[in-house]
Formats: C-alpha cells, sequence, structure tokens
C-alpha cells in the first residue's frame, strides 16, 4: 500500500462521515435516489447534476448509493453464518450450533454479569478450599479419592492438567474492573470443543492452532462432538 | 427500487418470520458494500453483520422512520457501519501492534487517525490530503466517479457493470488516472 492508498483511505473516511452529517446545501439521499431512478423531471434533473458537479460529498453518496441499488436488485446468496444467526433469532437454532451458545452464555456471564476478578477469585477460592478439605481429611494419603457417579461432577482438582491441541474459534474479552481476561473456545482434530477462560491479554488470534495446557470438565456434547469447559493454565501456538 | 421492500420492512417490524428471510439478502448486501472500505475477512464480515442483524431484530429496525428505498439503504448502511466501528476498535484493543503495523494498518487508519509509516513523508499528511481533494476535484466528473468507486473498493468488473462501459475500458481509465494523481503528488512531495 503506497501513500496515494492510504491519503485515498483517510479521503474517503472524511467523505463517509460527511455522508453521515451533510451540510445544510448538500441533497437528501432520497432526491440521490430518485436522480437515479430517473424520477426528476429535466429541470431537476439539470439542478442536481449541476451540484454533483460540484460537491464530492454528493457525488460520493450518489456512487455509494448506486453500488447499493445494484446490489439490492441483484442480490447474491446469503452466507451461511448470516443465515444461521436469523435462524437463531428466529427460534430456529439448528442442534449443531448450540455449543455456540454455551460459548456465548459463558463469555456472557462473565463478561457482562460477573466482573472477571470476582470469577477468578470465586474458581481460586473453590480450588484452595477442596485443596485444604483434601489435605486435612487425608494428609499425605495416597489412597485416590472415592469414584463419582459422573464426570460433570469430578471437581476441578481431581483432574490432572491436560494439554489439547486446536484451532482457536474465537477469543472474546472478558476483561472487567482492570483485571485483563478473555475466554477462548479452541476445536481440537476430534471435533471435541473447549471453552476456557485464561487470564491476561490474548497472545493468539482466532484460527491458530495451539496448545493449551488446562484443567476442563466435560458439560455434555452437542451434534455427536463432546464440549468441555474450564481454565487455562497455559497457552502457545502449535508448533 | 421497489416499493414491495418497504412493505417488508413493515411487516419486519410487525414481527413475521418470512419478512425477515425475505429482507435477509438485501441486507446482507447492503451491509456488505457498506462495509467495503473495512476490508474485513469474510468470518469478521459475517461476525459484524450478525450483530448488526440481531440489533435490528431487537427493535432497531422501529428506529426507521423513513419512507423511500434510498432512506432505507441510509439507515441500515449507518448501522452496519457504526457495528463495525465498533469490531474494529475492539479487535485494535487486542491485537499485537506488530501485526496491525503489518496487515490491517487501512482499518487503523480509518479508526485511529494516519498510519505510523507516514511521518516518514516530509510533506504532513493533512497538506497532502488537502492537495489530493484539490485534485479529485479537478478532474471531470466520469473520471471522479471512477476514483470514488475504486476508492471504495469495487473492482473494476462491479465498476464496468454500474457505469455501462466495458472492464477493460475501466481497467485502462483506473490506471492512467491514479498514474495521474500519484504524478502530481510526487510534484507536490506527497509520493
Amino acid at each position: 500500500m503506497d501513500r496515494l492508498d492510504r491519503l485515498t483511505e483517510r479521503f474517503v473516511a472524511d467523505l463517509d462521515r460527511q455522508a453521515d452529517s451533510p451540510a445544510a446545501g448538500c441533497l437528501a439521499i432520497d432526491v440521490l435516489g430518485d436522480r437515479l431512478t430517473g424520477r426528476l423531471g429535466p429541470a431537476a434533473r439539470e439542478r442536481v447534476d449541476a451540484h454533483l458537479d460540484e460537491c464530492l460529498t454528493c457525488l460520493h453518496a450518489f456512487t455509494e448509493l448506486r453500488d447499493y441499488v445494484q446490489g439490492i436488485a441483484t442480490p447474491g446468496p446469503v452466507s451461511p453464518g448470516l443465515a444461521r444467526t436469523l435462524d437463531g433469532l428466529l427460534g430456529h437454532e439448528p442442534r449443531e450450533r448450540v455449543w455456540l451458545r454455551v460459548a456465548s452464555g459463558l463469555r456472557r456471564a462473565l463478561v457482562l454479569r460477573v466482573p472477571a476478578w470476582t470469577a477468578a477469585a470465586t474458581v481460586a477460592g473453590l480450588l484452595l478450599t477442596w485443596v485444604a478439605v483434601q489435605k486435612l481429611e487425608r494428609p499425605n494419603s495416597a489412597i485416590a479419592p472415592p469414584a463419582t457417579t459422573s464426570e460433570r461432577l469430578t471437581p476441578a482438582y481431581a483432574q490432572n492438567a491436560r494439554t489439547i491441541s486446536g484451532v482457536v474459534g474465537s477469543i472474546r474479552d472478558a476483561t472487567s474492573n482492570g483485571v485483563d481476561a478473555h475466554v477462548i473456545s479452541v476445536t481440537d482434530a476430534a471435533g471435541a470443543t473447549y471453552v476456557l477462560f485464561a487470564w491476561g491479554r490474548p497472545t493468539i488470534r482466532a484460527g491458530e492452532s495451539v496448545e493449551v495446557v488446562g484443567i476442563f470438565t466435560s458439560t455434555g456434547q452437542s451434534a455427536g462432538s463432546p464440549v468441555y469447559q474450564g481454565v487455562a493454565t497455559a497457552l502457545r501456538r502449535a508448533r | 427500487m421497489s416499493s414491495d421492500l418497504l412493505d417488508v420492512v413493515r411487516r419486519c417490524r410487525g414481527g413475521e418470520a418470512d419478512a425477515w428471510r425475505t429482507l435477509l439478502p438485501t441486507f446482507q448486501e447492503i451491509g456488505r458494500r457498506a462495509l467495503r472500505s473495512f476490508r474485513l475477512s469474510r468470518a469478521d464480515l459475517d461476525d459484524v453483520l450478525g450483530d448488526a442483524l440481531t440489533s435490528l431484530y431487537a427493535g432497531g429496525l422501529s428506529q426507521f422512520r423513513g419512507a423511500t428505498i434510498a432512506e432505507l439503504v441510509a439507515f441500515l448502511r449507518t448501522v452496519t457501519r457504526n457495528r463495525a466501528l465498533d469490531f474494529v476498535k475492539e479487535r485494535n484493543r487486542w491485537a499485537p501492534s506488530d501485526a496491525l503495523d503489518q496487515s490491517d494498518e487501512s482499518t487503523m487508519g480509518r479508526v485511529g487517525g494516519p498510519g505510523p509509516r507516514d511521518a516518514a513523508f516530509g510533506v504532513a499528511d493533512d497538506e497532502c490530503l488537502a492537495f489530493l481533494r484539490q485534485e479529485v476535484g479537478r478532474l471531470k466528473r466520469e473520471d471522479r466517479e471512477l476514483y470514488l468507486m475504486k476508492a471504495r473498493g469495487l473492482k473494476e468488473r462491479e465498476i464496468a457493470e454500474q457505469t455501462g462501459r466495458s472492464a477493460g475500458t475501466v481497467a485502462s481509465q483506473i490506471a492512467r488516472l491514479l498514474e495521474r494523481l500519484r504524478e502530481r503528488l510526487r510534484d507536490r512531495g506527497c509520493v
């Protein structure tokens, strides 16, 4: 990109801003629409054309409107992602998107309702309490804790940290009250999805292959693929 | 431009699911074209349009008070561009600064002002921008339209469709036009 390109971008950005709040002498958008569709009489058309010859802001709005009208006349196929969004809004969300709702719910809970430091403190508190209870009950004991009936009920402490490899699907900010945190979703080669809370600023981006060391637990299955949620303790790009 | 679209919007506001499905391709076209200059990836574009669609569905569409297709287009343009600006600001907050310098300076320039490398040129950016504006203003209208369409990111094929010229003619006209502007900027010390 050379300097002309960069100046052009700023130029267009300025014109966009001016189009958002046009000057008093500028043409109304419906007048431009009438000019475009040939609904102006000869005198009005001449007046509008004379203005377009002089005013770059209106000429920019006019060419932009022509572009939109062309798009409306020949719409392309709707992208699957956008169609799914509308299905979700209309209450016909396909089953395979359920895990995204899980991720979204987790993100909203962390970002919007619970400050990150509260969530972090709660998780850390629960872990420490569990460790303390275990140590008090079985100091230096080599006996394994009693088996639980469901993996979902297994405390995170009792699970070893595991390393998974996969591709980052999304990264959402979970910062609150000045504490940097984020939530990532990672899908591994087997199709399992991991929704993980991590402290600090993201060091990776969506689409990158990563290795994550984390403690997580199953939340069930979505469309035949397992979904896990938990906390990432280390995260790096895959080599 | 058909007034049927305004009827579709009215039915959307009444909560008709079929009307939303009918509106969707039009919304997508307007949104994609409104966001041309943001140069978003396909996935990001889908995200932004999905957010904009959600806000319209959640009551945003009831804010539309216009009576013409042109006004509807302007309304949808504003909604999608505002979403995109929020998206870009948020992304820039998280992206490593070196990655932005290398791959995304166009969007960065839109939000945060001139790119960092502009400082390397002798003539100040604002002065060159004013000069470019003046030079574009001196072009004949046909060339001005070509420049504005190209600047917004239209492909030559699309420009040809919208202006009724052949793609080859459009390509050579644009190449000549840009070379002329670049030469004028060079004489001024801007390039």
